[in-house]
């Protein structure tokens, strides 16, 4: 991606959400994995996996496709949210939180609370750079440009990716003492 | 999170595309729907206070009337003996059940404290609707004569120094809490997380939106929610249907009497404009209401 930059100074778009449609799915199947000796099914897998499609490819065309317009930034932005508010809704209250409450397991119970807490509020950091676009409430409303938008999504990245992980991680290490 | 901050959560992000896509939402707009959502949840969670007392605070019906009534009277002698100093006391008592309601199921053992975070958890969160829209809230006072002489009276300034200190002591005490193992962290983080939402909720909405959203869904709903709980304990066959019908006649005539004191402001009968006689009605009816609710809450805990 810094590469792309470098050769064409634009914002990588494309690239970013072909690393999204991989790495976001992915987080959905920890959840799925760490409530699966809960019980968990397929179907909740592929359910928090079209979510998660569904909120990456709305927000792809609200930003590939914008010309600029408010209408557009919005009709795509709350389509990508609806997907997002679903896997919300899962992990803190919907199956996965019923999964984990049921789990007798302390760590997993608290791994998906921390998860859950992952989707909560470091997800909630990219539609900040989205609403940076030209046409985006942010720009609109503040004035600020689609250059934030880089800096919001790297620094989303940082916390989701790193943090998801590690909790991971953990939750990996603890039960296999 | 509750499932009250994630209604909340939702019912902001339609908001904030509304607005976005109409560019702004006009005040006459605002204040219609704002009223609706009030009258619809906001008054009905008030409606059954008579029956959530627990019997052993008061021995007769008579004495619990004479108590609530005693109450409102007395709350309206302060407003007609001084504006200010009713909408001080409106301060004071809002900022308490509003503090209280959130705050009571963290069960801390000291009184003195206990009372201090209600008091100062309410007011940060009073004083946030206030700072964030201080330029809206002297537009408001400005159309009307009456709102415009009890604002004029406050230095606003007052408002920003006191959402500050409450904000830092709520912070402090949190942090006080989690040090002293006085409550779990990671319902403390929750609080802070709530108290985040609404601070960024009242910075991107108007004053009457984000009060309005507040009100309904992170306060009367929740208490909603424990009424209905409670009367469900002490009767398995209660249903919501039950609750509807045993709130329904009440509520009616609250919003038929509100609509009547508006009416008579409006004709002139009253010499208050029509917002400033709702301040002091929310008012009057506040104080016995938040003590009833603060019996009703220690019933739970």
């Amino acid at each position: 991606m810094r590469d792309y930059f470098m050769a064409t100074g634009d914002n990588p778009t494309a690239y970013r959400y072909i690393d999204w449609i991989l790495t976001v799915p992915l987080m959905c199947v920890e959840f799925y994995l760490l409530t699966r000796l809960a019980g968990a099914t397929k179907t909740l897998l592929w359910k928090l996996i079209i979510a998660s499609t569904w909120m990456l490819v709305a927000g792809y065309i609200g930003e590939a496709f914008s010309d600029g317009s408010t209408s557009h930034s919005v009709t795509w932005g709350v389509l990508s949210t609806v997907g997002y508010l679903y896997v919300l809704y899962t992990a803190w209250f919907g199956e996965v939180a019923q999964l984990a409450a049921n789990s007798k397991s302390e760590v997993i119970q608290k791994g998906v609370k921390a998860l859950a807490w992952f989707v909560l509020v470091g997800w909630a950091i990219y539609p900040i750079g989205y609403m940076c676009m030209d046409g985006g409430w942010l720009n609109n409303a503040f004035g600020w440009t689609s250059q934030n938008v880089d800096l919001f999504y790297n620094i989303a990245d940082a916390i989701n990716k790193i943090g998801f992980g590690l909790v991971v991680y953990n939750i990996a290490v603890t039960e296999s003492k | 999170m509750t499932i009250f901050l994630y209604i909340f959560i939702v019912f902001a992000f339609i908001i904030s595309n509304l607005f976005q896509l109409f560019s702004s939402i006009s005040i006459e707009n605002q204040i219609i729907i704002s009223t609706f959502f009030i009258m619809l949840v906001g008054i009905p969670h008030g409606s059954l206070d008579h029956l959530l007392l627990p019997s052993k605070d008061f021995k007769s019906k008579l004495r619990f009337y004479t108590f609530y009534l005693g109450l409102i009277i007395a709350n309206l002698l302060v407003w007609t003996f001084s504006h200010i100093s009713g909408l001080i006391l409106f301060f004071i008592i809002s900022s308490y059940h509003f503090g209280e309601s959130q705050l009571f199921k963290f069960n801390i053992k000291n009184k003195i404290i206990t009372h201090f975070i209600y008091l100062c958890w309410g007011a940060s969160v009073i004083f946030s609707f206030l700072f964030y829209n201080i330029d809206e809230l002297e537009l408001l006072s400005n159309s009307y004569e009456d709102t415009r002489n009890l604002i004029s009276n406050i230095n606003l300034n007052l408002f920003s120094y006191l959402f500050l200190l409450s904000n830092v002591i709520t912070l402090i005490m949190f942090t006080f809490f989690i040090y002293n193992k006085k409550v779990k962290a990671n319902k403390v983080i929750s609080e802070i997380f709530f108290l985040f939402v609404i601070h960024l909720s009242s910075f991107l909405f108007p004053l009457l939106i984000c009060f309005t959203l507040f009100f309904i869904i992170l306060h009367s709903l929740p208490s909603l929610v424990n009424q209905y709980n409670h009367f469900k304990k002490h009767n398995i066959e209660f249903t919501l249907k039950d609750f509807i019908y045993l709130m329904a006649p009440y509520s009616l005539v609250s919003i038929l009497f509100l609509i009547l004191i508006s009416f008579c402001s409006y004709a002139n009968v009253i010499n208050y404009s029509v917002p400033l006689i709702s301040i002091i009605l929310i008012s009057v009816i506040t104080l016995p209401h938040s003590f009833i609710i603060s019996k009703f809450n220690e019933s739970l805990t």
